[in-house]
């Protein structure tokens, strides 16, 4: 684990054209301060969490207001 | 409108026209012109990429959406929160390595200038007709429902947005969009907070929402399937909305001009991604929230008498029609009677809901729900009246706003009328701004054989930006001469173009083996080509084809990625069958 508490970096390889050394690190950008959390991994799955809580709730309200 | 109603319109509609004009303080580059010298933080970037997406139709149409048809409207935002993840992960970190000014300008280091110059130009077309649009469409309800002249309601729509834009760029649209939503939600919540006050005194805000579900509008979430399977017709349900939503607003933020413009202004990839994260989280339930406006106002019409059609200009016309006015006298008349009975039965349902007497309620509720269908059948048939006579038979962007004009006090009018201007505004300034960066940085730039000082190009952006205003200007005032059909041709524009568009990026971020732009070039044409196939077999009763036009979208992009691989492996297979024959040749 690094300082800031991430798994190893996983880069993919985006193209080979002239700007094949163009690459994207899925978790780059350290220098970028994140705010809340340790990754933007985990802000993702806040997303998709709130997402999936949204639709939960608007299942309930769907039967409960029917 | 009341003159304390034009006060606060005028009010609200200066503060931000002179906010922005003292927010353009900018450096004369095109840095600081169309990226505000990648200065913004991540709350002006989510407030920005809201306020590009929230036109004006947004607010008006979406309560008159759940009016109609219930919530499940909301079901098309599902796959936006997906997309803004995706986004993050691959697109903006792509586009701030690059430093690009436009999300095209990558297909040029990924492909050959072709594409990006396809992709630019498809963009410029239809964003610059739907912007058109933009102007037109709210300026043709003002006008409608206040009398007031169409070409002065779109030269105020389309032409005073201008001076801010022209003078600070990127930089003052998206500070104005800052205080334009401001003004938006405290004038939506004061709207929902209205409707609740002006309910009967025992039905509160659940009461009316129980009232709205039990005629069904609180129809949130919809499986799309039917006794005969899956309904691909079918426009809003979970599935459309997070497979086709996903699809949407992937290309719609990734690849989009006026949204890729918003978040490129951002001073870092982190702030960037904040912001479009936060939009995931915040848009589904203030979609939610606007939705639930419409129920409100369902309920409230329950309780007190809705127009049999909410467009009083389309009611004249059946009046004084010689063939309808009769039948229409005669509709009206029944609706009426239809509507004292609704009364009658609603307030007895909501004695039933406060006593918590079931029995009551489940009997006041099937009769509810029997003068529901009745009303529902007159006015289907007034529309089909309207629909023949010649007229626009959809009163859907009218409901919300004919309540606020008759029941809101003054005051509230204006201000609710000012968010129909500001709401405009932000969404057409950010298209103004995009549409002026693609013309300066994709063709101008690009094309010209003279080399342009920096204060020179910011100087002709704004003259880009000012020609694209007045262009748009143009279109919505033609737009009223052509018709309403126009204006669903062009709704459609976008998603016949979105899902190709993002079909060539989805190309060039994710098949790194696909090299030959020229192939992705004629994958694209041919995507366009089996989108418009598709679109037009929908068209066709006799085909006897329907699909919801969200699902265009993915069919585009997954047609331009199987197109290129099929190329890609075609032109390999070419390649070895030559070395090959090559090879045979020489020993020979």
């Amino acid at each position: 684990m690094s300082q800031c508490g991430y798994m190893p970096m996983r880069v993919l390889v985006i193209d080979t054209s002239p700007y094949s050394t163009l690459q994207i690190d899925f978790m780059s950008d350290q220098k970028d301060k994140i705010p809340l959390f340790k990754a933007w991994t985990h802000w993702y799955v806040l997303v998709i969490g709130v997402l999936v809580l949204l639709i939960v709730l608007f299942y309930w309200l769907t039967k409960t207001f029917a | 409108m009341s003159q304390l109603d034009w006060i606060v319109l005028a009010i609200s509609l200066v503060a931000v026209i002179i906010y922005g004009v003292y927010r353009s303080r900018t450096s004369y580059n095109l840095d600081g012109y169309f990226l505000s010298n990648r200065s913004m933080n991540w709350g002006l970037i989510l407030l920005s990429i809201m306020g590009t997406q929230a036109s004006a139709v947004t607010f008006i149409s979406a309560p008159g959406q759940a009016y109609t048809d219930g919530m499940r409207f909301v079901q098309y935002y599902f796959g936006l929160p997906i997309a803004m993840i995706i986004l993050c992960i691959f697109f903006v970190p792509i586009f701030y390595k690059l430093k690009v000014y436009t999300a095209y300008e990558y297909l040029e280091n990924r492909f050959n200038g072709k594409t990006r110059t396809l992709t630019s130009f498809l963009f410029l077309l239809q964003r610059g007709l739907s912007t058109g649009i933009s102007v037109f469409a709210p300026s043709i309800i003002l006008s409608s429902l206040f009398g007031w002249n169409i070409y002065w309601t779109n030269l105020f729509m389309g032409g005073l947005l201008i001076i801010y834009t022209v003078s600070g760029g990127a930089k003052a649209v998206a500070y104005t969009q800052q205080l334009q939503l401001i003004i938006i939600f405290t004038g939506m919540f004061l709207a929902a907070y209205m409707v609740v006050r002006m309910l009967p005194a025992n039905v509160g805000f659940s009461d009316a929402l129980y009232v709205g579900g039990k005629l069904g509008k609180m129809n949130i979430i919809t499986s799309g399937f039917t006794k005969n399977g899956f309904d691909w017709s079918d426009q809003y349900n979970l599935f459309s909305g997070i497979i086709g939503g996903f699809f949407l607003a992937l290309s719609y933020f990734g690849t989009d001009q006026s949204q890729v413009g918003r978040y490129l202004t951002a001073r870092s990839v982190g702030e960037s991604r904040l912001g479009l994260l936060m939009n995931g989280l915040v848009k589904v339930p203030m979609q939610f929230l606007i939705l639930l406006i419409g129920i409100l106002v369902f309920s409230f019409y329950l309780f007190n008498k809705a127009p049999i059609f909410f467009n009083s200009k389309q009611i004249s016309r059946l009046e004084s029609s010689t063939v309808y006015k009769d039948s229409f006298t005669r509709a009206q008349q029944a609706y009426e009677q239809v509507a004292v009975a609704k009364q009658k039965t609603v307030t007895e349902f909501a004695s039933a809901l406060e006593a918590k007497n079931d029995a009551e309620l489940d009997k006041k509720g099937e009769e509810l729900k029997l003068l529901q269908t009745q009303s529902d059948s007159i006015r289907k048939k007034v529309k089909q009246w309207i629909a023949k006579s010649g007229g626009d038979n959809n009163d859907t962007n009218y409901i919300f706003l004919g309540f606020v004009v008759t029941y809101l006090p003054e005051g509230l009018v204006g201000l609710l009328i000012a968010i129909i201007f500001l709401a405009s505004w932000g969404s057409i300034a950010a298209a103004l701004n995009s549409l002026a960066s693609c013309s300066m940085v994709d063709f101008h730039r690009r094309f010209s054989k003279k080399e342009i000082k920096p204060k020179d190009e910011y100087r002709i952006s704004q003259w880009y930006t000012l020609g694209w205003g007045l262009f748009c200007v143009v279109v919505a005032m033609f737009t009223y001469n052509i018709g309403n059909s126009l204006i669903e041709a062009v709704n459609v524009l976008g998603s016949l173009f979105y899902g190709v568009i993002l079909g060539v990026f989805l190309v060039a971020f994710f098949l790194k083996k696909i090299q030959n732009g020229n192939a992705v070039f004629l994958s694209a044409l041919l995507a366009e080509a089996v989108v418009l196939i598709v679109f037009i077999l929908t068209k066709i009763p006799s085909a006897n084809f329907k699909l919801g036009f969200l699902w265009l979208n993915p069919i585009g992009a997954l047609g331009v990625i199987l197109f290129s691989l099929l190329i890609h492996a075609i032109s390999k297979k070419k390649k070895v069958m030559l070395a090959i024959h090559d090879h045979a040749e020489t020993t020979t």
